[in-house]
């Protein structure tokens, strides 16, 4: 029998102790692929991040350095993507997000700049999650890591939660991607618990100032400024987005815009998905820490959008009949873009089949994408100093 | 009357909202009397907060090999705050995140004003 050992290491160790864990791995990774290709939630991260779980949960896998005898070593390829993509210096959530900024068109928001102090209202969500994970028992660096979960951002909540040395990476990143996609069902429920039908009627009427091509040059440049003097740690976040964005906004670079918002963003998103997956092994992924994070994942969402919606009935107090703003505008304000924006602008035409807040939804929308990383930078910046 | 009774239904529901959420507290507390302990201990020395702000800085340079937890990790520090500092960065967060923005806001109103529609873009 020992003749065949070698055949049967791998299944023995699925009856070893905790062997189960791997084959609940398994699972898990069989249900995010199933919610990627069935239900299309985020597919492009879910699917990689699915298959990852179960390719580091095969006993003994090849995909994760194993120690094969005294003298030889065999480098798994997750694992070395995971030490040079993400540990060593957060490169691959950064190189996204120069994908990212080039496909976002900030004229809404420019036209409309009023949109900005949603961006910024619809973070609170980050904040509270921190005293919520704190008072469920985390230390102050997982529950900073957690509660930037509510950025609503993949690549942010990837990279604080990994610069703060958080042992949870995997169970943030899989609930950052799955309410990402969850938002059309979790924003009506909040909204429709802090507003009135009154309120979600309320017209906007679109009248947009010109924008400059002067002023969409300058704006990335000058935002990467602010933040980064505001917030230093911000700027490798901010930056990135922004040089993105320069990309695309300063017409000169036309193949480098499409390249770096279409097959570069494709390349590390694939990349980022299967290479997350290197934190999703067993022993760290299956505990109730996991099951917690993904309530307060919840949470974070549902109190990004009550807030950004408490904000503008706040702001509605002080201003005049004819000029209040409709509180669901506020609720785009979270980092789901564009998700968030078609959701806010659908439940409008739910309610009243004329008003149209596309526009208005997609600046705040927008805004807080701007929100959400000055709000990882502002973490990084504070946290240390406090533990 | 009918304005009023809009209001009612806005108030019972913050209501509802608030009371959920101090449910939620209550149940929370109890459950970790140790992290209670800690609300009415002193801070931490600083000489130890200085430490972990040093291992911080080495985490970036610090290579993880088949482990999640790096050695210079700062979650496995024994400094775990207390429910003020998360407070602490509540207000300081959201404060930092409006200044930004309304900072934002005032440039993009200087710029929108001063590159406005009389200039043509193609002379760019």
């Amino acid at each position: 029998m020992e003749f065949f050992s070698f055949l049967t290491e791998g299944v023995s160790a699925l009856f070893a102790a905790g062997g189960w864990k791997m084959i609940a791995m398994w699972a898990i990774g069989g249900l995010l692929i199933w919610l990627a290709v069935k239900k299309d939630m985020e597919p492009s991260l879910l699917l990689p991040m699915g298959f990852g779980a179960i390719l580091v949960n095969i006993p003994f896998s090849g995909a994760l350095t194993q120690q094969i005898s005294d003298s030889i070593k065999s480098v798994g390829i997750i694992e070395w993507l995971f030490e040079v993509g993400i540990d060593a210096s957060e490169a691959m959530p950064l190189l996204l997000f120069i994908g990212i900024g080039a496909m976002i068109d900030f004229g809404p928001l420019l036209s409309n700049p009023k949109m900005l102090l949603f961006g910024a209202a619809a973070q609170f969500g980050i904040f509270a999650t921190i005293t919520a994970a704190y008072l469920l028992g985390f230390d102050l660096a997982d529950a900073a890591s957690i509660g930037i979960i509510g950025a609503a951002d993949g690549p942010t909540s990837i990279l604080v939660s990994r610069v703060l040395g958080s042992n949870y990476i995997g169970a943030i990143a899989v609930a950052a991607y799955s309410y990402m996609a969850l938002v059309p069902m979790i924003q009506p429920l909040a909204i429709k618990l802090v507003t009135t039908k009154k309120e979600r009627r309320i017209r906007m009427p679109y009248n947009p100032s010109q924008v400059s091509r002067l002023t969409r040059i300058l704006f990335p440049i000058i935002v990467t400024i602010i933040a980064g003097l505001v917030a230093p740690a911000s700027v490798a976040l901010v930056g990135c987005l922004m040089f993105g964005n320069l990309i695309r906004e300063c017409g000169r670079l036309d193949t480098l815009s499409q390249t770096a918002s279409t097959a570069f963003a494709n390349i590390i998103t694939l990349l980022l998905g299967i290479t997350i997956s290197a934190t999703m092994k067993a022993d760290s992924f299956i505990n109730i820490e996991t099951l917690m994070i993904m309530g307060l994942g919840f949470v974070a969402f549902i109190f990004d959008t009550m807030a950004g919606v408490i904000f503008a009935k706040f702001l509605n107090i002080f201003l005049p009949k004819g000029k209040k703003i409709n509180p669901m505008v506020g609720g785009a304000g979270i980092s789901a873009f564009p998700m968030s924006s078609r959701v806010i602008a659908k439940m409008a035409l739910a309610e009243d089949n004329q008003n149209h807040l596309l526009m208005h939804a997609v600046g705040a929308n927008v805004a807080g994408q701007i929100g959400s990383v000055v709000a990882g930078g502002i973490i990084l910046n504070i946290l240390p100093k406090l533990i | 009357m009918k304005r009023f009774s809009v209001n009612n239904k806005m108030i019972r529901r913050s209501i509802a909202v608030i009371c959920t959420l101090a449910l939620m507290l209550v149940f929370a507390l109890p459950c970790f009397a140790e992290e209670a302990d800690l609300l009415i201990m002193p801070a931490p020395e600083t000489s130890a907060a200085d430490q972990a702000v040093e291992s911080i800085e080495v985490v970036s340079d610090t290579s993880v090999s088949n482990s999640d937890v790096s050695d210079t990790d700062v979650s496995s520090s024994d400094e775990g705050g207390s429910l003020n500092d998360t407070f602490k960065i509540m207000g300081q967060g959201m404060l930092g995140i409006f200044v930004v923005m309304m900072l934002i806001y005032l440039v993009i109103v200087i710029l929108n004003a001063t590159t406005g529609k009389k200039k043509d873009d193609a002379q760019l």
